[in-house]
């Protein structure tokens, strides 16, 4: 295992997200890859508050960035994650 | 003060309302095992789930009394107990759970006989098979139907047994003149998968509440505005891991609510309504795969808004992963922290459903017998709403109850809605 550092493209982020929603929604992981970075995950896959409090601490574990409660409902498409994950 | 160890016999417990028998899928300890009041001694699985079965008395493990694999009717003795340390009330099992035992012995054009225990044919079963295998009944019967060779699978069960969810998924079971199979044909038949099974139980549970629940529903749109800044408060110094979500007030906010209006918390048994002494709320959490399962959170009007959420949060992973503890199903009673704290069964005695999550502005849910009452929550939403005079935005949320008509009627259901808005209007009273 690498050491925990903030990602720094796009791709990374949509890698730490893939393990992210493996652990909530292993039935739909295979599609993180090819999701458009515009469009709202938790709409696509359909997950609840529940499963995004855990995305939300899983990113956290792994890329040692804060996400402050106020900017969470913001961080709904990849596009925005890795803008607030990469920015640091 | 030292007395002989009391002798318990643990039984295979109701899971649910809808659950009338289970299979014992791995046993955690062995006989001559010391066991404390909340270990998991076994695992058990359901129509819905898994479930770990925790012990509610500290003790020694005298005897197995059912082998993996068999599948038993509520009420079965599981386990015999010789028990130290403080003794609780009503070790034996309730009369209804004795009673699903003995029509176990003459049940079942639907199920295996041989799969079976009741009290006169108890000594554990043999689950493995001629050829050195190991399989739970259900798997070894679903293979024979399926043509399944199970020497070519894979077992994920203690051991290597191979357990149903192991078989390869049944293609269309649809026989070669096109009709359905005689079995899928009768309505008794047990259905294959877990997931047939658990939209068998949801199925006949439902059927059974729009058959007898004369149902009342009413509405009420609450303004959440308040809540969401207290949360937004509440969580703003913590780690993502502490912070608390709405539905987690909903649920407070219910229990506290049914706590003031006891009318609706509790059963309709036997043609009268029976209320609760104590608040258990069922929370409906949503499958992946499809499906619901409902765990409780017991005395729910006495676990903070905090400790709510721990333990929404916990059932959640629980009902997710598919293994839930025995107390979050009401086996035993348990403390706000969900550890079990004595042998009394607790059924739930409210249900709240909170389909927001999905999108959905509103429900119109159905009661979940023998409860008389349930509650749900919409999308919470900005939207224009009146306030002083001034047309502002709001955050809102649509609360609805569907009630039994036969146990209240609306004005009793109306006030609760009022109380239930107003506890979500000052969350600091949550």
């Amino acid at each position: 295992m690498s050491e925990i550092s903030p990602p720094t493209s796009l791709a990374e982020v949509r890698n730490h997200l893939e393990r992210a929603i493996g652990a909530v929604a292993p039935d739909v992981v295979d599609e993180v890859q090819s999701l458009d970075a515009d469009l709202d995950f938790f709409e696509e896959f359909g997950l609840d508050s529940m499963d995004r409090l855990t995305i939300m601490e899983s990113l956290v574990a792994g890329t040692g960035v804060a996400i402050p409660d106020e900017v969470v409902p913001r961080l709904t498409t990849i596009q925005a994650l890795s803008d607030h994950l990469t920015s640091g | 003060m030292s007395v002989a160890p009391e002798q318990i016999e643990y039984v295979m417990p109701s899971l649910g309302a809808d659950m009338d028998e289970g299979s014992v899928i791995e046993w955690h300890v062995a006989v001559g095992d010391r066991v404390a009041r909340g270990d998991v001694v076994a695992r058990v699985e359901t129509d819905k789930s898994d479930i770990d079965i925790e012990i509610w008395r500290d003790g020694e493990v005298e005897e197995i009394l059912v082998a993996p694999g068999r599948l038993v009717p509520v009420g079965t003795p599981l386990l015999r107990l010789a028990a130290s340390g403080e003794a609780v009330a009503a070790a034996v099992q309730p009369d209804d759970a004795r009673e699903a035992v003995e029509a176990g012995s003459d049940r079942a054009p639907d199920t295996d006989p041989d799969s079976i225990v009741t009290p006169s044919s108890r000594p554990p079963a043999v689950v493995r098979s001629g050829t050195g295998l190991w399989a739970t009944p259900l798997a070894r019967r679903t293979a024979a139907e399926q043509g399944v060779d199970l020497t070519a699978v894979v077992g994920s069960g203690p051991n290597g047994a191979i357990r149903r969810r192991d078989l390869p998924a049944a293609d269309g079971a649809v026989s070669s003149d096109g009709a359905p199979p005689a079995e899928e044909a009768s309505a008794e038949a047990r259905p294959r998968t877990r997931a047939d099974r658990m939209r068998r139980a949801i199925a006949d549970r439902m059927s059974q509440a729009n058959r007898d629940i004369p149902h009342y529903f009413l509405e009420r749109q609450i303004d959440v505005s308040a809540l969401m800044d207290y949360l937004g408060r509440v969580n703003s110094d913590v780690e993502v891991a502490d912070r608390v979500v709405p539905a987690a007030a909903f649920v407070r906010a219910t229990a506290l609510a049914a706590a003031r209006h006891g009318e609706l918390n509790g059963h309709w048994r036997d043609g009268a309504f029976v209320p609760s002494g104590a608040v258990n709320v069922a929370v409906a959490i949503s499958l992946r795969g499809g499906g619901l399962v409902t765990p409780q959170i017991q005395q729910a009007d006495t676990v903070g808004l905090i400790a709510t959420m721990a333990r929404l949060k916990a059932m959640t992973l629980e009902a997710r992963s598919g293994v839930l503890r025995s107390t979050s199903m009401g086996a035993g009673s348990a403390d706000p922290d969900g550890n079990i704290t004595d042998a009394a069964d607790q059924a739930s005695t409210i249900t709240v459903t909170n389909l927001g999550e999905r999108g959905a502005d509103l429900v119109h849910g159905v009661i979940s017998p023998p409860e008389v009452a349930l509650v749900g929550f919409g999308r919470i939403a900005q939207r224009p709403w009146v306030v002083d005079g001034q047309v502002q935005p709001r955050h809102m949320v649509t609360a609805t109850l569907a009630a039994d008509h036969r146990a209240t009627d609306g004005a009793t259901g109306s006030r609760f809605l009022a109380t239930l808005a107003r506890l979500l209007e000052t969350p600091e009273e949550l």
